[in-house]
């Protein structure tokens, strides 16, 4: 390939990556970031009920997840269309947030029960949102 | 080596080790742990020896030629010339100075739970206090013993149970198991966080402030080997403990709070506070240095009157200089933008400018009338000028891919 032909495959897939995202590309770009703050939640949830993280900064990163979360459920709401599986994410990252919504809120009143029922559903919701992922990267 | 001249190297390499860490070191090396595991150990190892080289230089040319190294490319180039390294430095530095008063934002944010934008303003003026009031030697060496702090990274990653045959083959360059856009956009920039221009600019300046001559030539040899040597070190355990506690729970970094967790793993509480306090020294250490160095090159490139150890009075435009570069960079944090994603971003843009930076170094340090004898050699050249353009190269291509492609 000389450099003219280089400099098009470079300029296309640029382009390419500039397009907007169709609702797998989302489920699986976001989704891992979700999959990553579902396992940040169990993690903080987890160490706080040792004692091992303050209460101002689990609650203040429970919510901060909480946010991440909504805004990749709504920026895949936008571009969902009625695909089945985009519809099925969106229901779980709903699910999701608000779960991590009641912990940061569980975790602000140090109501140590709520928490640790809470944190007993989050490793179901994480792998449901893992298997969503593998779904959309093998086009299932 | 008589007690004076290993004082002074210690105190050196304690201050490099200082210098060397800062945001970019944590948020990179805690991306390429939680993303890559240990795979991405080779660009520390690499940028580590470039940067060793390139302060070697910088230091050398101060005690051989008493050039700081701004001075020196203005002399040789002319201002015209000069003009533009000028520009891609101060637009650098705006963007790192605000991720560095970012980091220290975020340390007390999580110790509070009070918004990072509140302590924006608050920060840069500790910041300008410390510089208007410290001396070079004060705050050189204050942020040298303080910064010892995030040795906990390393200590941390022995007491997880480092896996020495995995962490063994990071060092060799290998292709990248998924998501190559992001591991080639996380090696650029933790080029960039290791090759700071600021660090090699800032380094140079304190061998003039230090008054460096040719008698110093072994100590900025051990200095700039052992302390970036050691710093990097340390930034390896970083990349260690992101690797051996977030990336098994599949944790990837989205915020500074995930990283905090690096230090829980093997600490609990008391890594969390370690953390906080390794952030917010290095940073704190970080944007005193980053102010200083833009008041240095505007001063050098001006011909202005400079020195941390001379009283804001004798040095008016140089103190005015930093005054004004803390507090406009402050300004990003006040917006609220995204620390750790500005950490990113101006990483990887120093990458993109290192050629500017680099280049007309190497041709000075060939040059006889600066140098006399002591001029680089072929293998300096050549293994600098390689690296420095492939990072050049490959950021071109990765930082536009990362944004693009979300």
């Amino acid at each position: 390939m000389g450099r003219r032909g280089l400099a098009i495959v470079l300029f296309g897939s640029l382009l390419g990556a500039c397009g907007p995202k169709s609702p797998r590309e989302q489920i699986e770009g976001r989704g891992q970031s979700v999959a990553s703050w579902a396992a940040t939640a169990v993690m903080i949830g987890r160490t706080w009920l040792q004692g091992d993280v303050p209460t101002v900064y689990a609650q203040k990163t429970l919510r901060s997840a909480g946010t991440q979360v909504t805004s990749a459920r709504t920026s895949l709401e936008r571009s969902a269309r009625g695909e089945p599986l985009a519809l099925a994410a969106i229901d779980r990252y709903g699910r999701l947030a608000r779960l991590l919504a009641r912990m940061a809120a569980a975790v602000g009143t140090d109501d140590r029960a709520a928490v640790a029922r809470l944190l007993a559903q989050l490793p179901e919701e994480a792998q449901s949102i893992r298997a969503l992922r593998r779904q959309s990267q093998s086009g299932g | 080596m008589k007690p004076k001249k290993l004082l002074q190297v210690a105190l050196g390499v304690l201050t490099s080790i200082g210098g060397f860490l800062d945001v970019g070191a944590i948020a990179t090396a805690a991306d390429a742990g939680a993303s890559f595991r240990f795979r991405l150990l080779w660009v520390v190892a690499l940028g580590t020896l470039v940067v060793i080289f390139l302060a070697e230089m910088v230091g050398r040319l101060a005690a051989v030629s008493k050039h700081a190294y701004a001075d020196a490319v203005r002399e040789r180039f002319g201002f015209q010339f000069y003009f533009w390294p000028l520009l891609a430095e101060f637009i650098v530095d705006f963007l790192v100075l605000g991720a560095e008063i970012g980091g220290v934002c975020i340390a007390l944010q999580l110790l509070t739970g009070i918004s990072f934008r509140w302590w924006a303003i608050p920060v840069a003026f500790a910041v300008w206090l410390t510089a208007w009031f410290g001396t070079f030697k004060v705050i050189e060496n204050s942020v040298a013993l303080l910064g010892l702090v995030t040795i906990a990274f390393v200590v941390g990653a022995f007491h997880l149970g480092l896996p020495w045959g995995e962490a063994g083959r990071g060092f060799i360059p290998s292709a990248p198991p998924q998501d190559a856009a992001h591991y080639w956009f996380v090696a650029v920039s933790i080029m960039g966080a290791l090759v700071s221009p600021y660090v090699l600019y800032f380094y140079s300046s304190g061998a003039i402030e230090d008054g460096w001559g040719t008698r110093e030539l072994q100590v900025n040899r051990l200095v700039a080997t052992v302390g970036m040597g050691f710093g990097s070190v340390v930034q390896m355990g970083m990349l260690a403990t992101a690797a051996l506690v977030l990336a098994p729970r599949g944790i990837s970094i989205d915020d500074y709070g995930q990283v905090a967790l690096t230090l829980v793993g093997p600490f609990g509480l008391w890594g969390f506070y370690l953390f906080v306090a390794s952030l917010g020294v290095t940073c704190f250490g970080a944007c005193m240095e980053q102010g200083l160095e833009t008041a240095y090159i505007s001063s050098q490139a001006f011909g202005w009157n400079w020195g941390e150890s001379k009283s804001p009075r004798k040095a008016a435009r140089f103190s005015m200089a930093y005054t004004l570069s803390i507090f406009a960079s402050s300004l990003i944090m006040l917006a609220g933008i995204d620390p750790l994603k500005l950490t990113m971003f101006s990483m990887a843009l120093t990458a993109l400018m290192l050629p500017l930076v680099i280049v007309p170094l190497l041709v000075i340090m060939n040059d006889r009338n600066y140098l006399g004898e002591h001029t680089n050699g072929w293998v300096t050249n050549l293994a600098v000028g390689l690296i420095i353009g492939l990072t050049f190269v490959l950021a071109l291509f990765a930082i536009p891919l990362e944004y693009l492609g979300g």
